[in-house]
């Protein structure tokens, strides 16, 4: 992955792992916040609508934490799988 | 009288899973290496599965949906939370711990503490909170279990709580950590399978339209982010999912696993895939438990509301196959508990102190004989029936988190020093029991979760006395810290 700052923002220079990692905390730290004042309603499949997009809200994180610790090594050179 | 065909699927899975146990010892060695960590030769579905079996797979079963029937949805943004996160510190940290446990062939935390500060005292005040907070949990365990065969099954607990705990003796003295981990991937897909072909099942049996009607009669506020009670303040849920990340990491048997990995791609693989199976598990988890509401009311015990769901909207057998594979995930989160156990007492004070020329077979004998105790303290105190699952998991995980500062930031930190490392661990546990046992007001809280307050008091102690004291031999620091690079 490139270390060269991907974006500026006020003169720092941030690469794509730094830009990931704080987008997933900002994220992380702000969504408590919108969910917690919502109504539940509507509903779907008998759960409300702020249960699933707090599954959209983890799969963000999860995708920005993979961005963050992703690596150019050779990860798939050894298979899956383990003792018998 | 509980269903003949119940029973007896439960007994065919219990022996099937003593067949693993017993498979497994054909390739155990009595060496610690291999006794306690499966040889450090683990894969990366089999460490998932152990990883997922080891922190949350009773607790999935048994405690989240207690907490959610009683709190609300709102649990599952905390442990949803939690599991996308491990994916981080496995990824990072775990690499790290892995890469310096090979290097100097440590099999558990109290050997890393004691080499890294040059100190008994460190290791020693590890061992102290490890019994401390572990032995309530082994006993929650056997109790959950009891409980399990008594409501479902019609065993007696005393009997059900001796026959765990027999079991539980065999299994272990038989197969050491590979035959536990083997059954973890079991035990994994039983509980991942169950909970969400349920949630399906219900869907579809029941219909959404009865299932939410059953939720909003009994208390419309479980649907609700915050729940019924406003537990679930954002302030309250990012504090426990961080402080809970961090603790269960510090968790000996997490870390035990962690030196596990057959090397660092598995481990890397291995968190990739933790939040795919978890969020799923604790999706269905918490919404099981909240749906419960509207089909049982007083349920005997609150941590038996998802098994307590199973049998009454499926047959004998579906029941016999769940309570099994959760007894069995109980077992096996308690079985990995106690291995650990007599790995850092047989290591930590009977090699250390006790017998220093003891052979590698002898080291195995003697913490195969400390587990023993274990069990039989904790058969002993569960007979007085402690507190829920998901209470005395939390306890647990805080007092780890207070160990935390000493077993991370020292392998990153040259300034770490065994004066800030014991004066963390002290500090913080105080304060931690002292918000558990109400001694500190929860006000000083400030709507955190204890654990995470302890944690920061635990960090900020360890930096300030770190400055002040001195550091071990350069060599000892430069050996563990620059191994972590």
């Amino acid at each position: 992955m490139s270390s060269q700052p991907a974006v500026r923002v006020l003169g720092i220079g941030f690469t794509t792992r730094q830009l990931a990692i704080l987008l997933a905390i900002a994220i992380l730290g702000l969504h408590p916040f919108v969910f917690a004042t919502v109504s539940p309603s509507p509903y779907f499949l008998a759960l409300p609508w702020w249960y699933y997009a707090n599954v959209g809200v983890l799969v963000a994180i999860y995708l920005l934490i993979q961005l963050y610790v992703s690596t150019t090594t050779d990860d798939a050179a050894e298979g899956v799988g383990g003792d018998p | 009288m509980a269903s003949p065909i119940a029973v007896g699927v439960f007994a065919v899975y219990m022996l099937g899973v003593l067949g693993i146990g017993v498979y497994a010892s054909r390739f155990t060695e009595r060496t610690p290496s291999d006794f306690y960590l499966a040889g450090r030769r683990v894969g990366t579905i089999v460490l998932l599965f152990t990883l997922m079996a080891t922190i949350v797979s009773s607790f999935a079963f048994f405690g989240i949906g207690a907490a959610s029937s009683a709190t609300g949805l709102g649990i599952f943004s905390f442990i949803g939370l939690e599991v996308t996160l491990f994916a981080l510190v496995f990824a990072t940290l775990g690499l790290t711990i892995n890469r310096v446990g090979r290097k100097h062939d440590i099999i558990e935390p109290t050997e890393y503490l004691g080499e890294r500060f040059e100190s008994n005292g460190v290791s020693g005040l590890y061992l102290i909170i490890s019994f401390m907070a572990l032995i309530g949990f082994v006993t929650a365990q056997i109790t959950g279990g009891a409980i399990a065969l008594d409501v479902l099954l019609e065993i007696p607990f005393e009997w059900g709580a001796i026959a765990i705990t027999i079991f539980m003796a065999v299994y272990l003295h038989i197969s050491g950590m590979r035959g536990v981990i083997w059954s973890d991937v079991v035990q994994g897909v039983v509980i991942v399978a169950t909970l969400v072909l349920l949630m399906i099942g219900m869907l579809i049996v029941i219909g959404p339209g009865q299932l939410l009607s059953g939720v909003q009669e009994a208390s419309a506020g479980l649907l609700s982010y915050q729940g019924p009670f406003g537990v679930w303040s954002p302030r309250y849920v990012l504090s426990f999912a961080i402080f809970f990340v961090v603790g269960v990491t510090a968790y000996p048997q997490v870390y035990q696993r962690l030196l596990s990995a057959r090397n660092e791609k598995v481990l890397r693989r291995s968190s990739r895939l933790f939040p795919v199976v978890g969020i799923p598990l604790f999706f269905a988890a918490a919404a099981l438990g909240v749906w419960s509401t509207g089909i049982i009311s007083n349920p005997a015990n609150p941590d038996y509301v998802i098994p307590l769901l199973v049998a009454e909207v499926t047959g004998p057998f579906v029941t016999g196959v769940v309570m099994a594979g959760a007894v069995a995930s109980l077992m096996s989160t308690t079985d990995s508990v106690v291995l650990t156990l007599g790995s850092m007492a047989s290591r930590g004070i009977y090699r250390k102190y006790l017998n220093r020329d003891a052979n590698e077979e002898r080291e195995v004998a003697v913490g195969q004989a400390i587990l023993l105790v274990v069990l039989g303290v904790s058969l002993v105190f569960s007979f007085l029936r402690p507190a829920g699952i998901f209470s005395l998991a939390e306890f647990a995980v805080a007092g780890f988190a207070a160990t935390a500062p000493a077993l991370f930031l020292s392998l990153y930190w040259r300034g770490s020093t065994k004066i800030g490392a014991m004066a963390s661990m002290i500090v913080a546990t105080a304060v931690m029991l002292g918000f558990f046992t109400g001694t500190i007001p929860a006000g000083a809280r400030f709507g955190l979760h204890y654990g995470f307050v302890g944690l920061l008091v635990s960090t900020v102690v360890y930096v300030v006395v770190s400055v002040l004291t001195s550091t071990p031999s350069a060599r000892t620091i430069g050996s563990f810290v620059e191994s972590s690079d």
